[in-house]
């Protein structure tokens, strides 16, 4: 009648971090990306709310 | 229809939302953060719907998976959960910055049509003619890195106005961090137009291993309409220009750009998508990798917009198309084959769903989005006034570099956000995934009373919208899946 469609995670990216909202993290998620240099958090001039938002405008 | 799948009256609702995708029921459960598929049946059960041809044999069968899914899973039981403030400012205050934004100037040479500081819409910095001194940003790179993470490389982004009319402040922060014991590990980035490179500024991009974000939405026929200069001429070209002879000194500097692209309404995402497929600057320096993009759609609200409904219509159409297409490329395992701008348009949404908490929801909770004022983030204005970020427009000053932190004025940053949200959050689905913030609710539209209503409409939808899409992702064999757990969280 219904499925999970995640089973649930064991670690933490970073063990014991506490997300924004105050809970654990318990994502298993790899970190393998964080040797990679990468670029900067972005600031941006053209919009408040990101992502695909077009009802704002519609 | 023998039976109308409707759960007695007398029992409290199951804390869930279910949605419907492309013929298929799903359900998220808020309590657990889990997302279940469920048989329709069940979905018309949870949503209390009428009509439904299911049988009464059926719908007992979805009451008592219900109930075994409350007893033997902890799904679909009611709301617990109690809203409050965002916890008051503690010690960690002014401990544990990650990013410092540097607004070195109001100026701009440019006037692109979609900016909000060029609308002139209230609660918006409008371009000015106000530079930040090189000794208030060598302060504020003091102040920022004394209180930096000592667990993450800390980061200074140069923002504006265009900060590149002002190098000299580039040279300040430059000279502050050389002598500050963080130094090397300091990350330097530059939000820049691209139009005002020349061969010194080259020279510090290089020497210091600086990260540009450069503004380009595309092929000359789609940039210039919108990205013109103060006179209304073309930049696509020089911008280009610019490229190409950064990239001709020290091709390797590729990996340190990344591109800001927004969508208009008259955009042809086609002609985008190939434009930074095969990107002209990279394919002519031997760079094999395709462009960092973080694509946008712009906010109108309050421009001189040449575009009607029909426009925002046909690209919605065409973000329908796109979206259908990456998801099918992803199921044959080609998401590198659909080009980088589709990828940007949907990738982050749900990635960052598939690594959202999924602890459980707990006796009390804070809405607000991942913005804790204070923490984390710091904007400094060309005035050397502090705020939680650069899009805050005039309002929400929470200290000040002589000063330091206003305590008080985090505090009631706060109070006041949550008192304008929370009546919305009682009874919202999303408080765990909702990204408004404290700069959505400053950007909010005066005298509108539904404003804040819609925000939270189209913040819904467009999670409801990612959830769909991480859920067929989860359905799809596992080989078209994997790269989602090797995805980390910004």
């Amino acid at each position: 009648m219904y499925t999970k469609l995640e089973t649930k995670t064991k670690d933490c990216p970073v063990p014991g971090e506490k997300t924004p909202s105050q809970e654990t993290c318990v994502c298993t998620c790899k970190r393998s990306a964080d040797k990679e240099e990468k670029p900067a958090p972005a600031a941006d001039y053209t919009m408040v709310n990101m992502g695909i938002d077009l009802e704002v405008n519609g | 229809m023998n039976g109308t799948p409707k759960h007695s009256e007398d029992t409290q609702d199951p804390f869930v939302h279910v949605f419907e995708r492309d013929g298929r029921w799903f359900a998220y459960d808020v309590n657990t953060s889990m997302i279940l598929t469920l048989e329709p049946v069940l979905a018309h059960l949870l949503r209390n719907s009428r009509g439904g041809d299911f049988s009464a044999a059926e719908v007992l069968e979805a009451k008592e998976a219900l109930k075994t899914g409350q007893k033997e899973d902890g799904l679909f039981l009611p709301r617990t959960v109690q809203l409050i403030p965002c916890p008051p400012a503690g010690p960690g205050l002014d401990q544990g910055l990650r990013q410092l934004i540097l607004s070195v100037t109001e100026r701009c040479n440019l006037r692109c049509r979609y900016c909000f500081h060029s609308a002139g819409r209230e609660g918006f910095r409008p371009h000015g003619d106000r530079d930040m001194t090189p000794e208030t940003a060598a302060e504020s790179t003091r102040f920022f890195l004394d209180r930096a993470d000592p667990d993450q490389a800390p980061v200074i982004s140069f923002y504006g106005g265009e900060p590149l009319l002002v190098p000299e402040i580039l040279e300040s922060v430059i000279a502050a961090v050389s002598g500050h014991p963080r130094g090397p590990e300091v990350m330097l980035a530059v939000d820049t137009n691209g139009t005002l490179m020349d061969q010194q500024m080259m020279d510090r991009i290089l020497r210091e291993n600086v990260f540009l974000q450069v503004s380009l939405d595309g092929p000359p026929e789609i940039h210039d309409r919108w990205r013109g200069d103060r006179m209304g001429r073309p930049t696509q070209a020089t911008i280009m220009e610019n490229l190409d002879r950064l990239l001709s000194r020290d091709p390797g500097v590729a990996a340190r750009l990344s591109f800001v692209v927004t969508l208009t309404p008259e955009s042809d995402l086609d002609a985008i998508s190939s434009f930074f497929a095969a990107f002209p600057p990279f394919v002519a320096h031997g760079v094999k990798e395709t462009p960092r993009l973080r694509v946008n759609v712009a906010d109108l609200e309050g421009s001189t917009s040449p575009a009607g409904k029909d426009g925002w219509s046909d690209l919605r159409r065409q973000l329908r198309q796109a979206r259908a297409a990456y998801l099918e490329a992803v199921r044959a395992g080609e998401r590198h084959q659909v080009g980088p701008v589709f990828r940007a348009l949907f990738e982050p949404g749900i990635i960052k769903l598939h690594h959202r908490s999924r602890s459980p929801l707990g006796k009390v909770f804070s809405p607000g989005g991942n913005c804790r004022p204070g923490q984390r983030k710091l904007h400094v204005t060309a005035s050397g006034q502090f705020q939680p970020c650069e899009k805050m427009g005039t309002a929400a000053v929470i200290g000040s570099l002589a000063m330091g932190f206003h305590r008080h004025a985090v505090t009631e940053l706060r109070r006041t956000f949550h008192d304008s949200f929370v009546d919305a959050c009682q009874s919202c689905w999303a408080i765990r995934l909702c990204g408004n913030c404290f700069a959505t609710h400053q950007a909010l539209p005066a005298g509108d009373p539904q404003a804040g209503n819609k925000a939270c409409f189209r913040m819904r939808k467009r999670l409801e919208e990612d959830l769909g899409d991480l859920a067929k992702i989860l359905l799809m064999p596992d080989n078209a899946r994997a790269w989602l757990d090797e995805t980390v969280v910004d």
